[in-house]
């Protein structure tokens, strides 16, 4: 069955939200909004695209699983998604905005941690002399073991954050964290610092396609207004 | 099916006795006791107590933690058929490897049961169809003895030694190693000055999870006691030129013992040190080979393996070695010495 209704998913808030609706605006796509707080608009003069309004991870999964065609998201999110999900997706183009890294960082006061092959050392020190793995927080647990994986650290235990990962090591969650990190700043405001070689990956908004609606004539149309300049 | 009979009939004459290995296994046995190396393969899943199980990943896991539930303290002769499953790197390969596992567990005389491994190994490739074989013997005992003689901190010959079994990993270790890449003097100089203001502070003070002593200690051992020298590319060379030595196994002694004596490394091979010494065994090429049982983290000592050909390319048909610190590391109390072998029944 042919579908005829574009579905494309922004993010439903913040800069994001903002930054999003300016990418539009440049392709002179004017989104119609019923109002501030409705997640569904149109576009004037395309009757057939949807616009929804999400949550920056609920957009990969929509493209991931043939409930959007096109959305704008994080590339982080989209490389930390299951590889079911991410080999659906294309990446169309990355942006200079809502930039961020995914960074390793340890306490300030662990002075002889200064690179991986440190933290290597330090977590088979750790479980022979406390026999328990060393937990490291994160919300980004499949690429932080990517990572882990491709230094030689394989003495660790993940422990879920979803929010306010930076103060997991200050009340004992975790012994180090994996967390987005733009300035620093709130890294050094809960005493940690990012080790030599600990950028996992360097992030930012990218617009996206499911890999399915790139043989829609309609979508690459659309796609080819988002991407000019 | 017939082959497969015929390989238990060969284990039952030697005295291996079948047992019957469980499907899934705690993952803490995997993961807390020998580490997380494994955790990257495990299919894993929690039961209504919120423990995490596991697929068995390897079989020779499942006999380990077989042989310690059953506290045997005797020299025991197992061996066992079936399915191992295990997350694949690349899209090809299968997630499930047919196996049929033999061991033998506190051997009364090491040497002798390596080489009754092998010889078993040898007599059931014999009742296959393959026609010609290649027998490659090492032992990793001779790496570690090589990297314990080089002159560097002793932390980087635990490192080595702890990832000969992660090929690429450790050839970047050995990049950074041979260039001191790694190390930002800067940071050094500032990290002193941090660390002299710490000493002032209560040594059993805890940062995440670490004591300041530990903390002090260790940083004091990086930058003042044993800090890296500039030595580390002639190691380096040494390191990697061990890892080109492959040779006819008569020749082994030999060839090893020329390259200790070139490096001032002080080390003697004998020429009984392994289980195989003939270069031929009806069809069996045999080798020497430093750069052998290299993908499974758990071997220490002889390591083996019989590569065949199949539709003209050389897959692995049996592969095996020592591993004397396994039984430990999955929770035995005492230290028992461990010697198996898998063969790949996939490939028939």
């Amino acid at each position: 069955m042919k579908k005829d209704i574009i579905n494309i998913s922004i993010v439903n808030k913040g800069r994001l939200k903002t930054e999003s609706e300016n990418v539009f605006k440049k392709a002179k796509l004017k989104i119609l909004s019923k109002s501030d707080r409705s997640l569904v608009a149109s576009i004037k003069g395309y009757p057939l695209i949807r616009v929804m309004y999400m949550n920056a991870t609920e957009i990969i999964e929509a493209l991931g699983t043939g409930v959007c065609d096109i959305g704008i998201s994080g590339k982080d999110l989209w490389r930390e998604s299951d590889v079911s999900i991410q080999s659906k997706i294309s990446l169309v183009k990355q942006y200079e905005w809502g930039k961020s890294d995914l960074v390793v960082a340890v306490s300030t006061s662990w002075l002889d941690c200064v690179n991986p092959t440190d933290l290597e050392e330090i977590s088979f020190e750790f479980f022979n002399k406390k026999k328990r793995l060393m937990r490291c927080a994160t919300k980004f647990k499949n690429l932080t073991n990517e990572w882990m994986s491709s230094r030689g650290i394989t003495q660790y235990d993940l422990v879920t954050s979803l929010g306010a990962t930076e103060n997991s090591v200050e009340i004992s969650k975790a012994d180090f964290i994996t967390d987005l990190s733009s300035s620093g700043e709130t890294l050094r405001q809960n005493n940690l610092k990012v080790i030599d070689d600990g950028i996992i990956l360097k992030s930012s908004a990218c617009l996206f396609a499911a890999k399915n609606s790139l043989k829609n004539k309609e979508v690459k149309k659309i796609l080819k207004l988002l991407i000019k300049k | 099916m017939k082959l497969k009979n015929s390989f238990n009939q060969i284990l039952k004459s030697q005295n291996f006795k079948y047992i019957e290995l469980d499907s899934i296994i705690e993952s803490k046995h995997i993961l807390k006791r020998s580490g997380g190396n494994f955790r990257q393969y495990l299919f894993s899943f929690y039961d209504q107590n919120f423990r995490e199980w596991s697929l068995r990943p390897d079989l020779t896991i499942s006999s380990v933690i077989k042989f310690i539930k059953e506290k045997i303290n005797d020299r025991t002769k197992w061996y066992y058929t079936g399915e191992a499953y295990r997350k694949a790197n690349t899209r090809s390969s299968s997630v499930i490897k047919k196996q049929t596992g033999f061991e033998i567990y506190a051997s009364n005389n090491n040497n002798k049961d390596d080489e009754e491994i092998v010889k078993t190994s040898i007599k059931i490739l014999k009742k296959t169809t393959f026609k010609k074989a290649q027998l490659n013997i090492g032992n990793i005992e001779i790496f570690y003895a090589l990297v314990n003689r080089l002159e560097m901190p002793n932390r980087w010959k635990e490192r080595i030694k702890r990832h000969f079994s992660r090929e690429v990993y450790l050839n970047k270790l050995l990049k950074k190693l041979s260039t001191n890449s790694d190390i930002n003097f800067e940071v050094v100089k500032q990290d002193k000055k941090k660390a002299e203001k710490l000493r002032k502070e209560n040594p059993k003070k805890i940062f995440s999870g670490r004591s300041l002593k530990e903390i002090l200690d260790r940083f004091d051992i990086k930058n003042y006691s044993d800090p890296r020298v500039n030595s580390n590319k002639k190691n380096v060379k040494i390191i990697r030129d061990y890892f080109k030595i492959s040779c006819s196994i008569d020749k082994a002694p030999k060839i090893l013992n020329e390259f200790f004596k070139k490096n001032n490394l002080n080390l003697i091979i004998s020429p009984d040190y392994f289980p195989i010494r003939k270069n031929n065994l009806k069809n069996i090429k045999v080798l020497f080979s430093t750069n052998i049982g290299r993908s499974v983290p758990y071997y220490s000592n002889m390591v083996f393996n019989i590569k065949v050909k199949v539709k003209g390319k050389i897959h692995t048909f049996v592969s095996g070695g020592r591993y004397n610190e396994l039984v430990k590391n999955l929770g035995y109390k005492k230290n028992i010495t461990a010697v198996g072998a898998a063969i790949d029944l996939n490939l028939l």
